[in-house]
């Protein structure tokens, strides 16, 4: 009977759909807009259950949901409009850590990963369907998978959906797939040491109808929010709680666009509350100063310049400094005016290489018409702008466009003949160059048995001292403020080399350290081939020899690039002594554009602790720079070896902090996780990779930010 | 001119918590640039407020064009030059690009921003009377924007005359009169208080205005008049 009503009440749901319009436009001008909340468990839903809901793409959210027993705190983030990820912590209060010989009194904590698809966007008379998956290759806790449709009738949103796993644990209809297969009549509760897809296992097992209500109050930013609950989180996993009710109530409130608080009752026991931060990085919503007014010089000005080229170079050189763009060579012949320049400040390209043909078109003499410009990053010489004066200055005077400039324009790479080694205005040197920078810096162990955070703060310091153009001596001491890191207590007993499990020992010893101190010379000595040679302390963990080479195809979108380091491990105080262990190391890597801002890059070879193996990076670039990626390694190591987690994963993310302020600025905020410390799959951390220098200069990334040229 | 609202400031809040949060999680650092510098920076920006532009009254006088001071949310203030003048009429700009169109110091256009107001519609009135009577009057305006785009919302202006207040400006001072305008719309909301700060001839010489419920307060101050 039981099942039946709610059968019923599901299809009702869903014959709804069919009936109302979309939102006005006045919606989006409430000053406290109810956005889409979080569920507990951090991905766009209702309290326990999700919605087919999702934030905009290139948003991210940081999600906190405390209850008894359980309590989630999340990251969420949006690469496409059709897909959310969420990485969480649960943690489970009513069950210990491990033994208090161990653990002390810690609660146990729990690690996820969650994927939000989106199948169907809403239409007139459709919903929103989305299908999705919590807690993938962890040890399942919190395993589910769903599938869910949300329509929005004015200001209520309804949702329906099947949930299996802890989704389905009301057991509330047949799970539909067993018509399909017998096996998705059972599901397995063996997780081995978590990490492992166990495909096999989705979307089987008891199922279950959930669904919901939310009534959105936009004039006061206030979600009211009523669920039917087919969870039992704490009754799979840990001590049993009592489900009085099936039935949560709770209410959202948006202080802004990025800010949530929300409570709720939930099982007819327990109350929750929590909060959420949001930010969206898909636009750069602060405006950002023009290109500076270069007023031309006049003719008998211009003629000066042509009776000395130095008038012209000290002329550019003064006002490129004035745009914080740097003179690095120049050449100036009759028809053709050449110029060497970098710029800390232009995360663009082509917005660099636009404001210094802007300059130098207003200083040229008449009769060039030809504007080169060549970007440099760092020693290498990028790429190269072939510009049509004349349709460059049209564009300018906005009587033509970027797109005529773009058909008359040439490109290229000259990276072992830059212009610099060859210009007739060159920059003087006073080597050795010293030059350094300090801050503060941070050093956590999150999650660990001995206590949920244990950190350091410390003062970094980091120099660079330049021998010539190509060779420098790189430096990075840290020095300890504050630490907890003595309350260490969990040895690796991996048994594969320690080649990072030692973690705990490097950080508790080394609390006053060398992080790096490496010689590293770079140079090109084809076209379009790049190298770099290291040798010193190269990370916290290992020091050697070794190298990397690139090969950066300017016109295409692929490279191709090869590292290999004979390394041995440092000793824990990370000075300059050495342990035993020491190995060769290296990979071939290939790196390729995908459609739609997606980089790939796949990296085969031998990692540090000897196992072999490929590692698959993928990430998508938004047009501001804001990047989210995954990577994920399997070596010819069992699951055995590799322990906790089966295999190496990941994901990162960066948020140019050009974002924030009203000029423009190369710097990232950047953080990266990786659930579990392990020495199967890990990498030598190189500094300098060649790829991050180069990687966003080829001929297709100046396509993509062609608009940049007049901006 | 930098400007500086609650979005921001949130997005700003939520970075540099991961930044001091996550930085180190992982031990693969090749992909966790430090960033430090950066967030301080960020954080700075929260508590201090960005770094003003220097205004001078010798960079004021220097300029050969009208000016006044234009500053969004917490922004620090910048300058903003008058472009052109027609009638009543008056276009202001900004270094970094940013239009305001004013009649009789009410903010009427902008352009620049990434929520302009395209539209602004109210039955004639001016402040003169309100100063002479004493007496408040409703008025209704009628404001259009664009992204999102919007046409013709509805807004309720109650305004009065509060009193004489004496307003510090750059290298001088002034007694002005002060008027409050509070503006509603009762479906979305949005409920704000304007004020226009007018001289005897009832030109604005200070303004706090809100002009879309998606920007932040704007306050204009007078640094150079118009010549007419």
């Amino acid at each position: 009977m039981k099942r039946r009503l709610t059968f019923i009440a599901g299809v009702g749901i869903l014959t709804g759909f069919f009936c109302l319009p979309l939102k006005a436009s006045i919606e989006d001008y409430f000053p406290q807009k109810t956005l889409n909340a979080p569920s507990n468990y951090g991905e766009t839903g209702l309290m326990e259950v999700p919605n087919a809901k999702f934030m905009e793409q290139a948003s991210l959210r940081f999600n906190f949901s405390a209850s008894f027993p359980n309590e989630y705190t999340g990251l969420t983030a949006t690469p496409f409009s059709w897909l959310e990820t969420s990485y969480r912590y649960a943690e489970i209060k009513n069950k210990l850590y491990g033994p208090a010989a161990y653990s002390g009194n810690q609660s146990w904590k729990d690690k996820g990963f969650d994927l939000k698809i989106k199948l169907l966007n809403e239409r007139y008379y459709l919903p929103d369907v989305a299908v999705g998956l919590r807690d993938i290759a962890g040890n399942g806790n919190f395993s589910s998978e769903y599938i869910v449709a949300t329509k929005s009738f004015r200001n209520l949103d309804v949702t329906t959906g099947i949930g299996f796993g802890i989704l389905g644990s009301d057991n509330s209809i047949r799970n539909p797939f067993s018509a399909i297969d017998e096996r998705f009549k059972n599901r397995t509760g063996d997780f081995g040491e978590g990490g492992d897809l166990r495909a096999t296992n989705w979307f089987s097992g008891p199922a279950a109808i959930f669904g919901g209500l939310e009534y959105n109050i936009s004039k006061y930013g206030l979600k009211l929010i009523a669920e039917y609950d087919t969870t039992n989180p704490d009754i799979s996993a840990f001590n049993p709680m009592p489900v009085k009710s099936r039935i949560n109530l709770g209410m959202n409130y948006s202080l802004s666009d990025s800010f949530q608080i929300r409570a709720a009752f939930e099982r007819g026991t327990n109350f929750r509350i929590g909060f959420s931060l949001k930010g969206n990085f898909f636009k750069d919503t602060i405006p950002k100063p023009g290109p500076k007014n270069v007023i031309s010089l006049n003719k008998e000005q211009k003629e000066k310049i042509t009776g000395n080229p130095n008038i012209f170079y000290k002329s550019v050189t003064k006002s490129l400094r004035d745009e914080a763009i740097y003179i690095q060579g120049a050449t100036l012949e009759e028809k053709e005016a050449s110029i060497s320049v970098a710029s800390s400040k232009y995360r663009s390209t082509v917005r660099l290489a636009g404001r210094s043909a802007a300059i130098v078109s207003a200083i040229a003499p008449d009769e060039v018409d030809r504007l080169n410009i060549h970007v440099m990053n760092g020693e290498f010489e990028v790429s190269t702008f072939h510009l049509n004066r004349e349709k460059f200055d049209a564009a300018k005077k906005s009587i033509g466009s970027p797109s005529e400039i773009i058909n008359s324009s040439t490109f290229g790479s000259y990276s072992n003949t830059p212009l610099t080694s060859d210009s007739e205005f060159e920059l003087t040197y006073n080597f050795p160059e010293f030059y350094w920078t300090m801050s503060p810096g941070l050093n956590h162990q999150i999650g660990g048995p001995e206590g949920f955070y244990l950190g350091q703060l410390f003062w970094k310091t980091d120099t660079n001292i330049k021998f010539s153009k190509n060779l420098g001596l790189y430096g990075s001491f840290g020095i300890n403020l504050y630490d907890t890191f003595n309350d260490f207590n969990n040895a690796s007993y991996s048994d594969i080399p320690h080649v990072r499990s030692d973690i705990q020992d490097y950080l508790k010893e080394g609390k006053n350290n060398i992080q790096r101190m490496q010689l590293q010379y770079m140079f090109s000595p084809l076209k379009d081939v790049y190298f770099r040679a290291d040798l010193g302390l190269l990370e916290e963990m290992f020091g050697g020899v070794g190298g990397e080479v690139l090969y950066r195809p300017f016109e295409k979108n692929y490279s191709l690039g090869l590292s290999l380091h004979k390394v041995k491990q440092r000793g824990f105080k990370q000075r300059f002594s050495f342990r035993e262990y020491e190995t060769t190391t290296g990979h071939l890597s290939l790196y390729y554009d995908l459609p739609y801002g997606i980089s790939s890059n796949i990296a085969v070879g031998k990692y540090l602790a000897g196992d072999k193996g490929a590692t698959l990076d993928l990430s998508r670039r938004f047009s501001t720079g804001f990047t989210l990626g995954v990577f994920v390694t399997k070596t010819n190591l069992s699951t055995e070896e590799f322990g906790e987690g089966s295999f190496d994963k990941g994901f990162y993310l960066s948020v140019p902090t050009s974002l924030f302020y009203s000029d423009f600025r190369t710097g990232n905020i950047s953080f990266g996780m990786q659930p579990l410390t392990k020495d199967g799959g890990s990498r030598l951390i190189q500094h300098n990779q060649l790829f991050g220098i180069l990687g966003d200069s080829n001929k297709r990334s100046i396509f993509r930010d062609w608009n940049d040229l007049l901006e | 001119m930098i400007y500086w609202n609650k979005k921001i400031q949130w997005k700003a809040i939520l970075l540099g918590i991961s930044v001091l949060s996550f930085n180190s999680c992982s031990i693969d650092t090749s992909r966790i640039a430090p960033g430090y510098v950066e967030a301080i920076r960020t954080i700075k920006g929260i508590f201090i407020g960005i770094e003003s532009e220097l205004i001078t009254p010798e960079l004021i006088k220097n300029i050969p064009y009208a000016s006044s001071t234009l500053s969004i949310g917490r922004g620090a203030p910048g300058l903003i030059i008058l472009e052109s003048q027609d009638s009543d009429k008056e276009t202001w700009v900004s270094a970094d690009g940013v239009y305001l169109i004013l009649e009789k110091g009410r903010i009427k256009k902008t352009a620049g921003l990434f929520n302009n107001l395209v539209s602004f519609k109210a039955v004639k009135s001016d402040f003169k009377r309100l100063v002479d009577s004493k007496e408040s009057e409703t008025l209704i305006y009628y404001y259009s924007y664009d992204e999102p785009e919007l046409i013709n919302m509805r807004v309720e202006a109650k305004r009065k005359f509060i009193g004489v207040e004496e307003v510090k400006f750059l290298g001088f001072e002034k007694k002005l009169n002060l008027i409050e305008e509070k503006i509603t719309n009762d479906y979305i909301g949005w409920k704000e208080i304007n004020k226009f700060w007018v001289d005897e001839n009832m030109f604005v010489w200070r303004s706090e205005q809100y002009i879309s419920p998606k920007l932040p307060k704007f306050i204009i101050q007078v640094t150079k008049k118009p010549a007419i």
